[in-house]
């Protein structure tokens, strides 16, 4: 058997040329950038390799915004086009025991291997359009039309598709008062009404920033932008919904309002259980890469493309940044949580602390309650209270001496 | 002119301290904390958990359904409920502290 038999054969026995140019893709992302990017284009490659075929369409598309625009579009297309073929690659006649004898060779995958690359290159320029148009209803289409596609790959299992039309009916007792509808609408339906629908709750307009070590996302769905209300008016936020979402590593959530900082810190915050999370900005890094969303940026238009494929892959995002958040679930286990009022950009909140607790304090006492009352920040709780392990410290209560 | 600490201390043996729409002011507060169906960041002017309790249109709110908070230590200036339940209370009162 000649040399060239050879490699015929063995390029039967694998989707050679769907490999060929996904190899080619993954070359040619990675020359491009040259620096910085060096090791985000490895790390495809090898993924590429790795997972196969429609993966490698997947992230071929995720490199249009992480990589210098897919490789100024040739890695992507690349990526997109050896995927599709590796996806429509079937064992040829050699192997005629994974193919029924009858079957013409081209047949339907070759079809759906043709027809993937181009929905979605459509939908991807779709989404460049939608960057300047908000109603974002045509891609959500476009998305599931190729998830429905007739296809035998498992990975292509039609998705739940949410049920949209489906009202917020608020639960047994709960009066329906717009301030209360988000969290009710996160154990139910309505939070998969996205995008144009108002959440319904009015939001602060206090300037808040949450800082974490690390953030995962289980369950993740953009669902687009959201109007949401607040006391000056309607403010554009970027609307996600998880099944958790878990803070780690030094989390630090800071509102600042009338020039005073509140600064709650924990160890780790988990949210579980229908979260709806509302944030003008939300930056940090991904395998390594920095991205950054804000309503209506490149990368949100992509993951709005994708909001039902994102679900299925547990999202982990370092030195993660939120601004001006929204946050509802059903549960949150906050550990070693701590919340401190006044703590300006200085630290200076012990200094701050002894000063309005020494003798004198009778005088000064009272505004400083009401900055505390007007800065909104009594705690309230309703039903059961359970305060395990309580204990007074510091100087609870202090009397001046009336002599 | 010297401080005189009032220590007051109650919930004695089974019996827990309990009170009703209890209202807490405090500028430091720490602890294990577990809430249930919780909002973070609304207007705090919109709250509704305990009628009659709201902050100031446009500020930074959170409410919950439940809070579970084990080795609270907060740093008080007012507490004020509908109803305090304070079984087996004591008050001394001290110069040195606690």
């Amino acid at each position: 058997m000649s040399r060239r038999a050879a490699f015929r054969r063995w390029r039967r026995a694998c989707p050679f040329w769907g490999g060929f140019l996904l190899l080619l893709a993954g070359i040619e992302l990675l020359l491009i950038p040259l620096s910085g990017i060096f090791i985000h284009g490895a790390v495809k490659l090898v993924v590429y390799i790795g997972i196969g075929g429609v993966f490698g369409v997947l992230l071929a598309v995720l490199s249009f915004i992480a990589s210098n625009f897919g490789g100024f579009f040739i890695g992507m297309l690349l990526g997109i086009i050896g995927g599709s073929m590796g996806f429509g690659w079937t064992p040829s006649a050699d192997q005629p025991a994974r193919r029924p004898p009858d079957q013409p060779r081209h047949g339907g995958r070759v079809m759906a291997a043709a027809v993937l690359p181009l929905l979605l290159a459509s939908s991807t320029l779709v989404g460049q359009n939608a960057a300047h148009d908000t109603t974002a209803q045509q891609q959500q289409d476009c998305i599931l039309w190729i998830l429905c596609l007739p296809s035998p790959a498992p990975s292509q299992a039609p998705s739940p598709t949410p049920a949209a039309t489906q009202p917020a009916s608020p639960g047994p007792g709960r009066t329906p008062q717009p301030s209360t509808s988000a969290r009710s609408a996160s154990g139910s339906q309505a939070r998969s009404k996205t995008a144009a629908g108002t959440p319904g709750v009015e939001a602060s307009t206090a300037t808040s920033v949450i800082v974490a070590g690390s953030a995962t996302l289980d369950g993740m769905s953009y669902q687009g932008t959201a109007q949401v209300p607040t006391a000056g008016g309607t403010v554009t936020m970027m609307k996600f919904t998880m099944s958790s979402l878990t803070l780690n590593g030094g989390v630090r959530a800071t509102v600042t309002q009338n020039d005073q900082a509140t600064v709650t810190s924990d160890s780790s915050l988990d949210f579980g259980g229908g979260v709806v999370l509302y944030a003008t900005g939300l930056s940090g890094r991904l395998l390594g890469i920095p991205i950054t969303l804000t309503p209506g940026n490149a990368v949100t238009v992509l993951l709005k493309l994708l909001n039902s494929l994102t679900p299925l892959v547990p999202v982990t995002m370092t030195n993660v940044t939120t601004d001006d958040f929204l946050v509802a679930s059903d549960s949150l286990q906050a550990n070693d949580l701590t919340i401190r009022l006044g703590m300006r950009c200085g630290g200076r909140q012990g200094r701050e602390e002894s000063s309005v607790t020494s003798p004198g304090a009778g005088k000064g006492r009272s505004p400083r309650r009401e900055e505390l009352l007007r800065e909104g920040l009594m705690s309230r709780h309703q039903g059961h209270v359970a305060l395990t392990g309580l204990a007074f410290t510091g100087k609870p209560v202090r009397w001046e001496s009336v002599r | 002119m010297s401080a005189i600490l009032m220590i007051p201390s109650a919930g004695v043996g089974s019996t827990p301290v309990s009170a009703d729409n209890l209202v807490v002011d405090a500028d430091q507060l720490s602890g294990n904390a577990t809430f249930t169906n919780i909002a973070i960041g609304q207007d705090a002017g919109t709250l509704t958990e305990v009628p009659g309790t709201a902050g100031t249109s446009g500020g930074f709110g959170e409410q919950a359904d439940t809070i579970v908070i084990a080795n609270l230590r907060q740093h008080t200036w007012l507490t004020t409920a509908g109803t305090f339940t304070l079984p087996g209370l004591s008050l001394s009162f001290s110069r040195t502290g606690c």
